[in-house]
């Protein structure tokens, strides 16, 4: 029965990052900010995705398709920006996941979808904790979650007790997602640093004129596997280069090049990276 | 609509007799090539004495070329060309300067400032808007430029500007400029053909504005210039100047380091531009520049210097000097002295490389040249060379001629195109920057040329001799055509989309002239090959479009370690490529019927003698 599910996703990115910051949605990732990269990864194994923010959050640029909406009452947790997401969805059950998950995969969203069956819920529980953002919900739980929040019931077990839940142990998580990476989030700078370094090459980038005076550094180090990646990164981390040499989405300003190793110019977003060849930005207006 | 931009006529001036001719300049011509460079060419023809006539013969003409732009409110604008034949290449020689002495020379009514003749004694060429004199200038003999400037202001009022020769101009060193304010028409011994009419410099001082013919368009379109010379594509030009150049060249490999053996230097941290901006400096303007691209440095003596990448570069590490206090030295003293740094630089550093392969060992003359490094040893020739004394008799001449003397394998080593010295990249490590040397008409040249630009592509590889580079380095020409003729100044291109059919816009406001892109990209066109023809008249041929012999056999090291040279088949198949984007004969000379597509009705320069106009100008 599942199998005909018309799958969507829920793209829930209205927390307030206070441990991180700054809005998780926006931090860089290979490239792409979380909050589109979680949208590309959780539509890849679902359909339809709809993003919920804060009333008046400034959201990163998102592909067409997807619907934002905003919470009914901010900071109500997971469960209150499960309300909108689910009005808005016209699909029959959704993957609901935060927007700091830099790791889902589309086995482990399968298998959610795959065990829903004729429950209304299938969240994952895993190290002794249920997680209510690696689940799959059916909008119909909408009214319930109304109802339990308007009560001040803000826990998602309390939605658990209350209407058919299947729970996905952690033996059957790993045997899809043997790290349980899907469950990763981006909690604070200490989790954000390791989730790159965990997942990308660290790439040297060696600045000239301008760019190094706007940085103030001759040399940095990004987290990228690709091109693109390092540029966004770089514009992340050394904010002084936006607008003259990068764009804030790193893209290079018109005379700004980047050559890999002093050998060739690139400027392919997807060029892939090494850690062993410097990146080099530097302005084309040489002569005069 | 009105005229505007031109004032319709040039002053000739015989410095011999101090006689002047007030002459008028059609529109078909002043629309044709515009000002500047354009202009100047077509002046130099017409005033040329017979082909071959030496350059610093008295019958040959110093041209100083205005543009319609000059007295706008366009920002950059306050420029003019320095248009002769160079003494040092023997073919045409431009350079232009900037600042408050184009818009009083503009506004002494005039267009164009011709110079013919020899005074009979060291003389001081005085213009205003009544005509032209000549006094005496013997007190300012063997002042530096600016001190004679300020001799001269003293001498006729603060208002007037001046525009002169410092020793090296006076003793004709092949490679002497001539400067106002410090700011120098700096390659191609311009300054020697000054010296050469015994005229220690040119006072003006103007009371006529410059007529625009749409001026409310003119002050729309210099607010939105002005606006956009304050972005992203100058903040380099005004936070840093162009000294930064120096740790992109190295890291690229393509900086040339001890007469080009190298193309990185390990001294460049240390004479970079970041380490002279650790030194007091503070930023200047030309007249009339919003962007402010002069960044005049401060030794550890206290000596005031304005530095550019060129001479940054020449003074150091093409001399293995990585001493910045001594750089900036050098260059103060190159200013006072009059000579362009690069031609400097080059000279020496060819003379050091010589010493140290022991070519110099048996020449009495060249005794006082030092190896690479030597910082005094440097300071010592520039000043040899200023004044034409010891070592600097010979080397004043210029390094091919040093070369000449020199004998055996010298010449290959000899950095020249042409007789002008390489400019800051290294031909091996910008492949198309090295067919824009190697083909310019000036010799070897960074601002008639933008071919590195195209070296800086992505996509591009500037390791290969690649003929499909020949047409990008004939359009970078086409496009310096234009700025320097209207005259822009090259630190704005950063600023526009579409370089040729804004400045159409700009000139089409200014003049009156309903030109549009395709026309002044024709202007720019025309201007190319008004040059090359006046070459091609003083016996330019092909082979003069080459390179120093070294670079194609001796490898250069690139930044993986990988050894590179410049193919000479490949540099010659980029030549071709050239010649024919340019519409050009296989032997690179103009056809006739290029000459006059592009010279229609009178437009071609009539020289003034008819004994020295070829057939086909007169048929
Ligand atoms: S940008 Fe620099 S060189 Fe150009 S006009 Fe302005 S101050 Fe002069």
């Amino acid at each position: 029965m599942s199998a005909r599910l018309t799958r969507g996703a829920l793209v829930l990115c209205g927390g307030r990052s206070r441990r991180m910051g700054r809005d998780k949605a926006w931090l860089p990732f290979d490239g792409e900010r979380m909050l589109a990269r979680a949208v590309r990864l959780a539509s890849a194994a679902t359909g339809a995705v709809v993003v919920i923010g804060r009333p008046s959050q400034n959201l990163p640029a998102l592909p067409a398709d997807v619907r934002i909406v905003r919470d009914d009452v901010p900071d109500q947790g997971p469960l209150g920006g499960l309300i909108p997401g689910l009005r808005a969805s016209s699909a029959d059950a959704c993957f609901a996941t935060s927007c700091d998950a830099p790791f889902l995969s589309a086995a482990v969203i399968d298998s959610l979808f795959d065990a829903l069956g004729d429950a209304d819920v299938a969240v994952a529980e895993a190290e002794g904790y249920v997680h209510p953002l690696c689940a799959v919900y059916r909008p119909r739980v909408r009214p319930v979650l109304e109802r339990l929040l308007a009560a001040g019931r803000r826990r998602p077990v309390s939605l658990y007790d209350e209407v058919p839940t299947v729970r996905i142990d952690e033996a059957r998580l790993r045997a899809v997602d043997p790290d349980l990476a899907c469950l990763r989030n981006l909690n604070d700078e200490a989790a954000y640093t390791a989730a790159l370094a965990d997942a990308l090459p660290e790439i040297e980038i060696e600045l000239f004129d301008l760019a190094r005076a706007r940085a103030g550094t001759a040399n940095t180090t990004v987290r990228a596997a690709t091109l693109g990646g390092a540029l966004l990164a770089l514009a992340d981390t050394h904010s002084g280069l936006v607008p003259d040499v990068l764009s804030a989405e790193g893209i290079p300003a018109p005379h700004w090049r980047v050559s890999l190793g002093g050998e060739r110019f690139v400027v392919d977003r997807a060029t892939p990276l090494d850690a062993e060849t410097p990146l080099l930005l530097l302005s084309a207006l040489a002569g005069g | 609509m009105p005229r505007g931009g031109h004032h319709g006529r040039y002053l000739h001036v015989d410095v011999s007799t101090g006689a002047t001719r007030d002459v008028a300049l059609p529109d078909v011509v002043l629309r044709g090539l515009v000002g500047g460079v354009g202009i100047g060419a077509w002046l130099l023809w017409r005033h040329a004495p017979a082909p071959g006539t030496d350059a610093l013969d008295p019958s040959s003409p110093l041209v100083l070329s205005l543009s319609p732009l000059v007295g706008t409110p366009l920002t950059t604008s306050a420029k003019f060309a320095v248009v002769a034949k160079s003494p040092l290449t023997n073919r045409i020689g431009d350079a232009l300067a900037s600042d408050r002495f184009a818009i009083e020379l503009k506004a002494c009514g005039i267009d164009a400032l011709v110079v013919t003749g020899a005074a009979p004694e060291w003389s001081l060429l005085v213009i205003d808007a009544d005509g032209a004199r000549i006094e005496d200038a013997s007190d300012l003999r063997g002042l530096s430029s600016l001190d004679a400037e300020m001799r001269v202001r003293e001498r006729l009022g603060d208002a007037w500007r001046f525009f002169g020769i410092g020793p090296a101009g006076e003793a004709l060193v092949r490679f002497a400029t001539i400067s106002g304010d410090s700011r120098h028409a700096g390659r191609g011994g311009l300054g020697a053909v000054l010296g050469s009419k015994r005229i220690k410099g040119i006072a003006v001082r103007g009371a006529l504005p410059t007529p625009l013919a749409d001026a409310a368009r003119t002050m729309e379109l210099a607010k939105d210039l002005s606006r956009r010379s304050l972005g992203s594509g100058t903040a380099k030009y005004r936070e840093l100047g162009t000294v930064t150049n120096v740790l992109v060249m190295n890291r690229l490999a393509a900086l040339p380091t001890r007469n080009f053996r190298e193309g990185t230097f390990e001294g460049a941290e240390r004479i970079s531009g970041e380490a002279l901006h650790e030194l007091p400096s503070v930023r200047k303007h030309c007249a009339n520049c919003t962007i402010g691209c002069e960044h005049v440095f401060e030794t550890s003596k206290g000596t005031k210097v304005r530095m550019e990448y060129e001479g940054l570069f020449a003074l150091g590490p093409l001399c293995g000097i990585d001493d910045r206090d001594a750089v900036l030295e050098a260059a103060a003293l190159c200013d006072d002295l009059g000579i362009d740094v690069i031609s400097a630089g080059g000279t020496i550093a060819f003379a050091m490389d010589c010493r140290e392969r022991g070519w110099l060992d048996d020449i009495p003359e060249l005794a006082d040249v030092p190896g690479f490094g030597d910082t005094a040893g440097q300071s010592r020739l520039l000043t040899q060379i200023g004044h034409r004394r010891g070592a600097g008799a010979l080397l004043a001449e210029g390094s091919r001629l040093a070369a000449e003397r020199i004998g055996g394998d010298a010449p290959r080593y000899a950095p020249h195109v042409k007789g002008l010295e390489l400019p800051g990249y290294e031909p091996r490590a910008m492949q198309t920057m090295a067919l824009g040397l190697a083909v310019a008409t000036r010799g070897a040249d960074h601002n008639r040329s933008g071919a590195y630009e195209a070296d800086l592509q992505p996509g591009a590889d500037r390791f290969v001799a690649d003929p499909k580079k020949g047409p990008a380095a004939a359009a970078t020409e086409i496009r310096a055509a234009v700025m320097d003729s209207l005259i822009l100044c090259k630190f704005l291109r950063g600023a526009f989309d579409d370089l040729i059919g804004e400045s159409a816009e700009m000139l089409a406001a200014v003049t009156g002239f309903d030109v549009d892109r395709d026309e002044l990209a024709t202007v720019g066109k025309r201007i190319v090959t008004l040059r090359k023809l006046y070459n091609e008249r003083e016996g330019w041929t092909a082979d003069e479009d080459t390179l120093p012999a070294r670079f194609f056999d001796e490898e250069l090291r690139t930044p993986s370690g990988a050894g590179v040279t410049l193919s000479k088949r490949g540099l010659d198949r980029m030549i071709a490529a050239y010649y024919e984007a340019h519409g050009w004969n296989d032997r690179g000379e103009v056809p006739e019927e290029a000459r006059r597509a592009l010279f229609p009705g009178q437009l071609f320069p009539e020289p003034l003698n008819p004994q020295f106009a070829s057939p086909e100008a007169t048929a």
